[in-house]
């Protein structure tokens, strides 16, 4: 049903102010039920507006109180309201949008005002006392593939092929995971139900077409069935062994461990620190990656300084593509341009949500979500065409690359998220931070036991400083940072700051040494932004040492 | 071998007269404060059946005759446990006598009936809604969507409700009244005070339960410098925002709700709806110009009774101490 809420009395003041005879009117339908729209709640704005008026020290207009069956309905309103028609001249109707519309519609003549925000479609829990919006009305139902819950409405992205990597103990982040993540759910449903493979199957992009408004649709037609295609799915892919176009691949399929940077443009047009932080990394890494719009931030566009690290600091760049601030016209727009500039790796992601950000009041994207971005690249290199088929002349040579959260909770969504991911055409992984060497090793166990193949980078993000570590550990859920590293650090911090960077070496050195040693990762993912310097140390604390000499 | 002393007991034995009573034919009475079998007080009894819903033994019984319901006590089935007459507290429309004999010459005699007006709310099927939030907010179950004529409405169980006016609270359309406290009544009390309201004084509408340990002649004696309107709703459960906004609009400066606590409640549950009720009115109150602190619902337990004299005593002197002054309105 619909759900509304109240505006401000001042602000229905101010719309009723200066008519003589004003009808309020309620509507018995969906607002009516959720207290909101009621004839109750008519004569109780009656009674406020009167209060209102008069504490401003003016006489209030005429009030009447109404109600009728359903405003959205002409022939209804018509029949109920007539008798009021002659004697008023504003309406204030407590309907949704709909209501007042129709209401204004009919009765041209009169002023027509709303005295609510229309909010959602939404179901109701009466005994928590909760309206959830559990339909957005998308046109499109998908259902069926999700066990029976919407991911478009319920979760915050509108994901197709969830989870992201913002679920911890199987809440949502957005809104201080206050909120069931939807795509845990889905899993959960799909496995209890033995439809795994409905999980890891590829939900192509949805037809946003007939979605523009105004929607209409004709009585008659109701129940014809609708001309346009189903949502499809991909349950296999033809998986087509991709050449190694990057120079990472390259070394990644020949078996090499190899260690990939991470820097991050912000909110400038001088690009000289990201060039010289390329400089100081280029001996000791294969690749950079360069972060997009990271935490929902408005950053330089990432595509200029991957262009330019390769031109300038001749290192080779992992372009990282978050889907929340671009369409699909616009993303295939950008693959294009990142192929004319040569750059050979891309990072596909979902983002982090808008809210978090400095523009928190943007609209959100996701019209494709990552695992579809993977799906879209995989195309446009493998099969030369965009997302709808379109051929693309010269197609780019992209790897892919995805990011896996070891630490998310549950764990097994996101491990059957990235077989899917697998499935969709990824050539290699990079986790988010690690710090403790025995769950790296189980991570990788569970995603090699559950059928994923591509190389996995671990990232390893060493400390600024004490604080940084604290707020690590008391705010990134799931991480894990062993009691024994903590305490190093710490008594480290007590020595002096210089210690301190010093311990840091050593520590994230010994642990670079024992992933490169004991365990089945391809490389280490060094996520070291604004310590760059420290990088070539760490490194060869690990006797991992140069990459190439320049 | 029987003793001199025993034999000399015995004989004494044989020419005292006996220790015990001849009941029933010579009456005995029963020590002070004996819970015997109880009986209804015509007059403090509204007929609402909450003994009934208490009564462990099932003794009690309600008949309903329409517009008349009729509350029965089944005296052999009585364990004179008097729950009934502690769930009634502090009106005692159900008391214990001190009358133990269950020896009744009459069958009739066996039970004991009164008959009231019924106080099942009631319904005016022609304009629900059908939203079913009666029926949700009924703890007696008594309230159904039933299907009449194509329209579900709403439909209550004639024995089952104790006519708490919960669900009219609830009722989104004003479908459902209230026969002990009806919404006419009450706001015609409200608006009959209006001719008495005080130019100089605070006038202050006491909106209060039935069962709230109070006596309103009393408490006006009391709180003097106020001009104190009071209005009987029944049970705090009941309220509706109608009453308190039509208060305020009718020139009251200030309105008090006198309640029982949660755990006291007659009714079980009802100050429980009226608490956020009362917040959400506080925040229109503020949004349309007047001091939110205005309005104040106060619960006060059985044993203390003073805690009402005491509020509204509080809320006449914080009325001078507002920035506006005691009046709520502009004059």
């Amino acid at each position: 049903m619909i759900t509304a809420k109240r505006k401000p009395i001042s602000e229905i003041l101010s719309m009723v102010e200066g008519h003589k005879n004003v009808l309020l009117l309620a509507c018995d339908g969906c607002v009516g039920i959720y207290d909101v729209g009621g004839l109750k709640q008519a004569e109780a704005l009656k009674l406020e507006l009167e209060l209102a008026f008069r504490s401003k020290g003016k006489e209030p207009p005429n009030f009447t109180t109404a109600t009728v069956l359903r405003q959205c309905d002409t022939e209804i309103l018509k029949d109920s309201i007539s008798e009021h028609v002659a004697k008023i001249d504003a309406v204030l109707s407590l309907a949704c949008g709909v209501g007042v519309q129709t209401v204004a519609h009919v009765f041209s003549e009169a002023h027509v005002y709303p005295a609510n925000n229309t909010a959602f479609l939404a179901m109701e829990d009466k005994k928590e006392g909760m309206l959830r919006e559990w339909c957005m009305a998308c046109g499109n139902c998908v259902l069926h593939l999700t066990g029976g819950i919407c991911p478009i409405a319920r979760c915050a992205k509108s994901l197709l092929n969830g989870p992201c990597g913002g679920f911890y103990q199987g809440k949502c982040e957005v809104d201080g995971r206050t909120r069931d993540c939807a795509w845990v759910l889905i899993f959960n449903k799909l496995k209890e139900r033995g439809k795994l493979d409905l999980f890891t199957a590829i939900r192509l992009p949805k037809d946003y077409r007939d979605v523009k408004n105004p929607r209409e649709l004709k009585r008659e037609e109701l129940v014809l069935p609708e001309a346009k295609e189903a949502i499809k799915i991909l349950e296999e892919v033809e998986v087509k062994k991709r050449p190694a176009y990057s120079q990472l691949m390259k070394e990644l399929s020949e078996g090499r461990f190899v260690v990939t940077g991470e820097l991050e443009p912000v909110k400038t047009t001088d690009l000289t620190e990201v060039i010289e932080g390329a400089k100081l990394l280029r001996d000791y890494v294969v690749a950079i990656n360069i972060t997009d719009n990271p935490t929902a931030f408005a950053y330089l566009n990432a595509l200029v300084p991957s262009y330019i690290i390769q031109e300038k600091a001749g290192v080779e760049a992992v372009y990282q593509m978050v889907t929340r601030d671009r369409n699909r016209l616009a993303l295939t727009a950008d693959l294009l341009a990142a192929g004319a500039l040569g750059i050979k790796n891309i990072l596909a992601l979902a983002g982090d949500f808008t809210t978090v950000g400095d523009n928190p009041q943007a609209k959100k994207v996701w019209d494709i979500d990552s695992t579809l971005l993977i799906y879209l690249i995989s195309r446009m290199v493998d099969e030369g065409v965009d997302l709808a088929g379109n051929p693309i002349h010269n197609p780019p040579k992209f790897n892919i690359g995805a990011a896996a959260n070891p630490n998310a909770d549950p764990l097994e969504p996101e491990l059957y998220k990235l077989l899917r991911k697998q499935k969709a055409g990824v050539d290699f992984l990079q986790t988010q931070s690690m710090y403790d060497i025995e769950k790296i090793k189980r991570f990788l166990d569970e995603c090699r036991s559950i059928g994923i193949k591509v190389p996995i980078l671990i990232g390893i993000t060493p400390f600024k400083s004490i604080k940084m570590m604290e707020w690590f550990v008391k705010n990134v859920p799931g991480v894990y940072v062993p009691e024994e590293m903590q305490e190093r650090l710490r008594k480290a911090r007590d020595r002096g700051k210089e210690a301190f960077m010093e311990e840091n070496i050593i520590v994230f050195g010994e642990l670079c040494k024992e992933i490169r040693k004991t365990t089945s990762a391809a490389g280490i993912h060094m996520m070291a932004v604004g310590m760059e310097s420290l990088v070539p140390r760490i490194l060869e604390m690990a006797g991992i040492g140069k990459y190439r000499s320049s | 071998m029987l003793g001199a002393g025993k034999v000399s007991e015995a004989l004494k034995a044989i020419i005292s007269p006996p220790f015990t009573v001849k009941y029933p034919f010579v009456p005995s009475p029963p020590p002070i404060s004996y819970r015997g079998a109880p009986e209804f007080d015509e007059d403090k009894c509204v007929g609402c059946g909450m003994c009934v819903e208490h009564c462990p033994s099932k003794a009690l019984e309600i008949k309903s005759l329409g517009e008349e319901r009729e509350l029965i006590i089944h005296y052999y089935e009585c364990l004179q446990c008097s729950h009934c007459n502690y769930q009634c507290k502090p009106i005692y429309g159900i008391k214990p006598t001190t009358r133990y004999s269950l020896i009744f010459t009459d069958k009739g005699e066996a039970k004991l009936s009164i008959v009231k007006p019924s106080v099942v709310v009631k319904v005016k099927e022609e304009a629900c809604i059908g939203c079913a939030r009666c029926e949700y907010t009924c703890q007696f179950k008594a309230v159904k969507l039933v299907k009449k004529e194509g329209k579900w409405v709403s439909t209550i169980d004639q024995e089952k409700c104790k006519g708490c006016g919960a669900c009219s609270a609830a009722c989104p359309a004003i479908v459902i009244d209230v026969p002990l406290s009806p919404n006419e009544n009450v706001l015609k009390e409200i608006r009959d005070g209006v001719s008495s309201l005080s130019s100089d004084k605070p006038n202050i509408l006491v909106l209060h339960c039935n069962w709230a340990r109070m006596v309103p002649e009393e408490l006006a004696k009391e709180v003097q410098g106020a001009n104190l309107k009071f209005v009987n709703i029944t049970c705090s459960g009941r309220l509706s925002p109608i009453f308190v906004l039509e208060g305020f609009s009718r020139g009251y400066d200030a309105v008090m709700i006198l309640c029982c606590p949660e755990e006291e409640c007659h009714f079980e549950g009802g100050v429980k709806k009226a608490k956020p009720l009362v917040n959400v009115l506080k925040a229109i109150l503020a949004e349309v110009g007047i001091t939110p602190d205005r309005l104040e619902l106060v619960t006060a337990s059985n044993v203390d009774p003073d805690k009402y004299r005491k509020a509204l005593l509080n809320m006449v002197n914080k009325l001078s101490s507002f920035k506006e002054g005691i009046k709520a309105h502009a004059a």
